[in-house]
């Protein structure tokens, strides 16, 4: 059974990773170096020396993330530069890029002219050289001395091209004044003595500024002022040089709204393009043409003299080629259409029937004719012409491009419907294993199934063969003869077998679907058929672009929904007790009395007093009383267990912690329940003091997910919606954000460190303090006086991450060492014992309560209170005796419903066993709150409340979803669905833009992508880890508290693990195996790659998180056994 | 007790008439361009639908005096109307914030949110306290167990379940990229409720007459 799961853990990782290989293209480019410069025909220039270029110098100023209307908006933040173009000498032009808007492929387009391919996002944070023909690397194969300063991308992808470099890391979001200090430093000395002919400048700054505050911060005027004195100081530089120089200033990419980029919204994608040089006179300075920000490329080339780079797509810019003549224009632009032909050639077989080729061969023609025609036709007939002949260059050019991007991007389709088939035969055996309750005995008979297995596997490869030799289907994944093809091969080979044996053999056995249908459907409520129906629903409407985008409304709309129809469910409940207590009357009266006294005892009035209200003599007749009437009336049972709950809180009075008792009662009281007798055996009741506990926690649940809807708005319908998130990150409210950061992780420490012990709850809170001083050395959060804080706060994060491992190495110590740490809290007065979490005694009582093995666990509490008062030691003893007689009351009521409970075993056993569970969750909280400090860590510092509410929900859901005994099953996917709406809740959505890099570099000094990868990965995902490990408390909570627990634990803890292995891997492939279905038949869809992509990539890193953890419970329950 | 055969009929039948005015109310309020739109005015648009939901529980209110007065619980008394009133009041309100819950903005809108809370409690509350009273055993009896009656418990049946469910799947349209008027809140919840209201008359009208004569073993025809 494991084995089988692990397979299919190992499984659903390599065929999602083998579609994501065979669906993102890796565009085929074509090697080498052009070496054709661009010609003029007509040697008339009136430049002096045009095999050079017109120019000889140039500056290339990036500013990344300059997005169009900070240049030409109406806030004129570059006064400067405009007053420079102004007088004529220069140019403006909106570039529009291409999506991923990501400052890695954009310097690709940038430098190669052509459109990089989407995988180039991922390879964004690791940065191999550029191989392809570039403009950098045909600068300096034609000797220019190229400098450079700025982001270090650049110098990763043409690495031992500058002749003097200084990188600045670009991860670094919350630095902004540092970094581009760090180029204009150098500004000074290259100005004065330009050795260079190029000098490349990128600053990274207002990047940054708009990750930490967006486009509409008040930072942005002072940094673009600065950038603007540059542009200045580079241009009045330019003028003393010798020889024609050009300043070229533009943006990667824009900026959205929110500050972030990497999607395709108005602001992202459109970026200002400036051409600055004395040289330059212009006499149209308004006018701002459009052009594609590949257009640069070849631009410069022909500006500087150089060739155009093989693999070229963008078209000169007629109008930047100031002083060149007609004729010379028209030239350059047809040698552009040679080389982009090229291109063409190397995809199309026919070039004959492609629209663009047509039309460039009309432009050829007619140019021929019209250099021909030159002297005898009119000049201003032929300077018309020739403006034709531009346009009609330009156009084909244009529509070559979209060719050429259209072909280039060639899916492996081979290799993705290979993966599909596994991934939905994963999916099936998934389905057949998981319904499978019991491991069947493996008489696994091969020879029934030898034919059928044979054949299938024939066929498969026979249809590979021929798919392989087939023309037109060449899969450089499967088909070559390689090794790493080779291995995939095989690799696939193995999971077909497998599966298709697993199917095999399965479905015979699985002849009683329909009855097997059935039993699921009586034994689920209607929760538990929502959770379903959910999951099932929110994974098919992945099929639309705006529930793609929009994910997170789905989230909400179904979390929502299923705490209300739980209120729904504890409402039903009520009615149902309500109307079972109208029988008898003496049970009513019981139940109130010990409601009173309950109350009384948990406020702590008087303990003493209200305990020897319950004393044996008042109990007893109640409940044989109560025996008889369960007995009589065939409702009874309910009755009787409702009437046995409050009395057995009431006999442990002495332990405060009330939740926890609560399961226990519950536990005791639901298992009286006859299992098959009555019809509605999912109908019972619950008190109503249980009843507002129950309820008040939902709403309250309810209500903090409808504040956390606000906090941070993301998806792209209600994006621009102001949030709380977008209040508390803006400068002046810096005070009230450190107000409620304090508070958030104050509530985070108190509602963790409840239920922690001492030591675990100190280095949590000490984790909590040094994340704080991390954001306070971040600039971010307020603390009167930061003289002892380290830079960037690296000393403290990384203190912080010391505690969180000290917690969770705490938690994880054998459970002796904390015995010590419960002596140590004895002594002390009674109200501070009830205060603290007293583990041992609890461990001491709940066996006496759930079992019938008294006597050891007795001497137990007694020890435990020597040295206590006289009082003290009555009502354990009270508590004791009034538990004995509980015990004889649930043995008769059990021996009536006939539950087959736990009967008698070896005391001393069970002892151990209740050290070792207990711990279990005990320590899993521990893990969990280091969790918490981790997020509070790493998340920005306005997540924090998020992270807050994410506790405390917890505390006030887990109650809860034990009394409703849920199915393991639907637990797991009720804590997948909290986790993917606190995914949602920290801000982040199906696009690249929400993906906040900086918590990947939390206590690095730099880019380490052993640590970088998984921080990220943690971060964005912690909802999700959370939730699960949640929902492992939870089911050590039940199996720790329940009645049968003796059995449940050790049959079933395991059991229960390796279902919510296979659960967690459905969840994983159900969405799967229907994304990549659409993805293949959707992959010309306009959204391709702004939509579907990202949230493949997500769904994949979502799918790798799950696996891993998913290993983990494999693993613990491996230990179990 | 045993509802007669006629009274069945007329009440199927007038559930299929109800049923058919309802979904032409919603074609009509959805199609017209006028002051009744309920794209340009929203708020008229459910004034509209609740008046409609009111007018059919005065009908249905109405056939149930003519042919089983008898059956009414306890007559009008004024301790029940006012507990009535309480309850439609606090049911109103539970709506209120129920919307809020899933996402209606707290503010902005809080008059649409208002009324689709006040068309919702007319569709699911409205008529079981008239037709039942403030009782909660007769909550558990249409609701809970749904057993031996056939009548008008089963059309209150139908018609609440089905208006909850139908504005429940009516907020799904909202965040398509598809650009409609109609997907503003609270439209496609109102449309949805009343939808809902109406499949549920239709759904009572095919289910009473069947329900019946398994149960009388008669048949009608």
């Amino acid at each position: 059974m494991k084995l089988l799961i692990l397979f299919h853990l190992l499984s659903l990782v390599f065929a999602l990773a083998l579609f994501m290989r065979a669906f993102f293209p890796v565009k085929n480019v074509s090697r080498g170096f052009s070496t054709q410069k661009v010609k003029l025909t007509q040697g008339e220039s009136s430049l002096s020396n045009t095999s050079h270029g017109s120019y000889r110098r140039l500056v290339l100023m990036v500013i990344d993330a300059l997005r169009a209307d900070f240049a030409f908006g109406p806030l004129n933040y570059f006064p400067k530069t405009f007053e420079t173009i102004r007088k004529g000498h220069g140019l403006q032009f909106i570039a529009r890029t291409n999506p991923p808007t990501v400052t890695l492929p954009r310097i690709k387009a940038i430098t190669t002219g052509s459109t990089p391919s989407f995988i180039d996002v991922a390879l964004n944070f690791g940065s191999p050289a550029l191989e392809e023909d570039n403009i950098i690397t045909q600068m300096k194969r034609h000797g220019r001395q190229i400098v450079f300063f700025g982001d270090d991308t650049w110098i990763n992808l043409f690495p031992q091209h500058f002749e003097r470099s200084d990188g600045t890391t670009s991860f670094y979001v919350s630095d902004y004044t540092e970094v581009d200090r760090n180029v204009t430093r150098h500004l000074k000395q290259e100005l004065y003595k330009p050795t260079w002919d190029v000098m490349i400048l990128h600053y990274l700054g207002l990047d940054h500024i708009g990750h930490i505050a967006g486009p509409s911060s008040p930072l942005v005027k002072p940094k673009l002022a600065e950038m603007d004195d540059i542009i200045r100081q580079i241009y009045n530089a330019m003028e003393q040089w010798d020889g024609p120089s050009l300043l070229v200033v533009c943006g990667d990419h824009g900026m959205s709204d929110q500050g972030g980029h990497g999607g395709a919204t108005a602001g992202e994608i459109s970026v200002p393009v400036l051409f600055l040089s004395p040289q330059i006179v212009n006499r149209d300075s308004k006018h701002v043409a459009s052009i594609s920000q590949a257009d640069l490329c070849p631009t410069l080339s022909v500006l500087l003299g150089l060739p155009i780079p093989k693999n070229n797509l963008g078209k000169v810019i007629p109008e930047a080629l100031i002083g060149y003549s007609l004729p010379e224009k028209v030239s350059v632009l047809h040698q552009n259409a040679i080389q982009a032909v090229q291109i063409l050639k190397s995809y199309v077989h026919d070039l004959e029937k492609e629209s663009s080729f047509m039309l460039y061969s009309k432009a050829k023609h007619q140019y021929h004719k019209w250099l021909a025609a030159r002297n005898s036709t009119l000049a201003t007939a032929w300077a018309d012409e020739g403006q034709i002949l531009l346009s009609m260059y330009s156009q084909s050019l244009a529509l070559l491009a979209e060719k050429v991007t259209s072909l280039s991007t060639q899916y492996d389709t081979y290799a993705m419907s290979v993966s599909i088939a596994l991934l939905w035969m994963l999916l099936v055996s998934l389905i057949i294993s998981h319904m499978k309750k019991s491991p069947t005995r493996h008489s696994l008979a091969l020879s029934r199934y030898a034919s059928h297995l044979i054949t299938a596997i024939g066929a498969a490869v026979l249809s590979h063969i021929t798919m392989c030799t087939a023309v037109g289907v060449p899969s450089e994944l499967l088909c070559q003869t390689t090794q790493i093809s080779f291995i995939t091969q095989m690799l696939v080979g193995v999971i077909f077998v497998t599966c298709l044996l697993v199917i095999l053999t399965e479905v015979p056995q699985c002849e009683s679907l329909p009855r097997q249908y059935q039993t699921l459907v009586e034994k689920m409520t209607f929760v538990e058929a929502f959770l379903l129906i959910g999951t099932l629903a929110h994974a098919f409407t992945l099929v639309s672009s705006s529930f793609v985008e929009e994910e997170h409304q789905t989230m909400y709309f179904l979390t929502t929904t299923v705490h209300l129809l739980l209120l729904v469910q504890t409402v039903t409940f009520l009615l149902n007790s309500y109307r079972r207590k109208y029988p008898s009357s003496t049970i009513k009266n019981a139940i109130d009395m010990s409601h009173n006294t309950y109350e009384r005892v948990i406020t702590g009035e008087d303990i003493n007093n209200s305990c020897r209200k319950i004393s044996l003599e008042s109990v007893q007749p109640e409940c044989d009383r109560n025996i008889q009437v369960c007995n009589s009336t065939p409702s009874g049972h309910y009755s009787g267990s409702a009437a046995a709950e409050p009395r057995h809180w009431s006999a442990r009075t002495v332990d405060k912690e009330v939740s926890d008792c609560l399961h226990v009662g519950k536990a005791l009281g639901k298992s009286d329940k006859p299992k098959g007798g009555d019809s509605k055996g999912n109908v019972y009741c619950i008190s109503s003091k249980e009843f507002l506990h129950v309820s008040a926690s939902i709403i309250c649940v309810l209500v903090l997910l409808r504040v956390l809807r606000r906090w941070n708005q993301t998806g792209n319908k209600w994006i621009d919606v102001p949030d709380f998130g977008d209040w508390l990150i803006l400068a002046e409210n810096k005070m009230y954000l450190s107000l409620v950061a304090v508070f958030s992780m104050m509530i985070i420490g108190a509602s963790q460190g409840r239920h922690l012990k001492r030591v675990q709850s100190m280095s949590v809170n000490l984790a909590l303090c040094t994340a704080y001083l991390y954001r306070v050395a971040g600039e971010s959060l307020f603390f009167p006086s930061s003289w002892f804080l380290s830079a960037r706060g690296i000393l403290e994060a990384r203190a912080s991450f010391f505690f969180m491992g000290i917690t969770v190495v705490l938690s994880l110590l054998p459970t002796n060492c904390f015995k010590l740490d419960d002596v140590q809290q004895r002594p002390k007065t009674l109200p501070a014992i009830e205060g603290q979490t007293s583990k041992l005694k609890k461990a001491a009582y709940v066996p006496v309560l759930s079992r019938h093995t008294e006597s050891p666990h007795c001497q137990v509490s007694e020890r435990d209170l020597v040295g206590q008062s006289s009082k003290k030691t009555t009502l354990s003893h009270e508590a004791a005796q009034a538990s004995s007689f509980i015990a004889r009351q649930k043995k008769t009521t059990s021996s009536v419903s006939r539950s087959s409970c736990g009967t008698s075993r070896s005391s001393g056993q069970m002892q151990d066993e209740e050290t070792v569970s207990f711990s279990m969750h005990q320590r899993l909280r521990g893990v969990a709150a280091a969790f918490l400090c981790f997020m509070c860590l790493v998340l920005r510092p306005h997540n924090l409340p998020v992270v807050a509410v994410m506790s405390l929900v917890e505390q006030m859901m887990t109650p809860v979803v034990i009394r409703f005994r849920m199915q393991p099953t639907y637990i797991v996917l009720y804590c997948l669905w909290m986790g993917q709406a606190f995914f949602f809740f920290q801000g982040n959505s199906n696009s690249l833009s929400t993906l906040d890099l900086t918590t990947g570099y939390t206590g690095l000094e730099e880019f380490t992508p052993a640590m970088t990868g998984p921080l990220l990965a943690l971060a964005t995902y912690a909802g999700t880890i959370f939730w699960i490990v949640t929902f492992l408390r939870i089911v050590c909570l039940m199996c720790d508290k329940d009645y049968k627990c003796s059995e449940y634990r050790y049959v079933l803890l395991p059991s229960v693990l390796t279902g919510a292995c296979s659960t967690l891997l459905l969840s994983r492939a159900l969405p799967a195996s229907i994304y990549t279905v659409l993805m293949s038949t959707q992959r010309y869809h306009l959204f391709v790659w702004t939509v579907f992509s990202p949230k493949l990539l997500y769904e994949g890193a979502n799918t790798a998180v799950t696996c891993v953890l998913s290993l983990l419970l494999l693993i613990w329950s491996m230990f179990q056994t | 007790m045993r509802s007669s055969k006629r009274y069945i009929l007329t009440l199927s039948l007038a559930s299929f008439l109800a049923s058919l005015l309802i979904g032409l109310l919603i074609y009509l309020l959805i199609k017209n361009e006028g002051p009744f739109s309920i794209t340009s005015n929203p708020v008229n648009g459910v004034k509209i639908c609740i008046t409609a939901g009111c007018v059919h529980c005065l009908l249905n209110f109405i056939l149930f005096y003519v042919y089983a007065p008898n059956s009414l619980e306890s007559g009008f008394r004024i301790v029940n109307i006012a507990k009535c009133c309480c309850l439609l009041v606090l049911a109103c309100f539970t709506f209120h914030v129920i919307a809020i819950c899933f996402g209606a903005p707290l503010i902005k809108s809080a008059t649409e949110t208002l009324h689709f809370a006040i068309l919702l409690t007319v569709l699911v509350c409205l008529p079981f306290c008239l037709f039942f009273g403030p009782s909660i055993e007769n909550w558990f009896e249409v609701f809970i167990d749904k057993s031996s009656h056939v009548g008008l418990e089963t059309v209150v049946y139908f018609t609440s379940l089905s208006a909850l469910l139908g504005s429940w799947l009516g907020a799904i349209p909202i965040p398509l990229d598809w650009d409609q008027p109609w997907q503003e809140w609270p439209i496609s919840c109102v449309v949805g409720a009343v939808g809902g209201y109406s499949v549920g008359l239709l759904l009572s009208a095919v289910y009473l007459p069947r329900k019946y004569s398994t149960l009388h073993k008669s048949k009608f025809f």
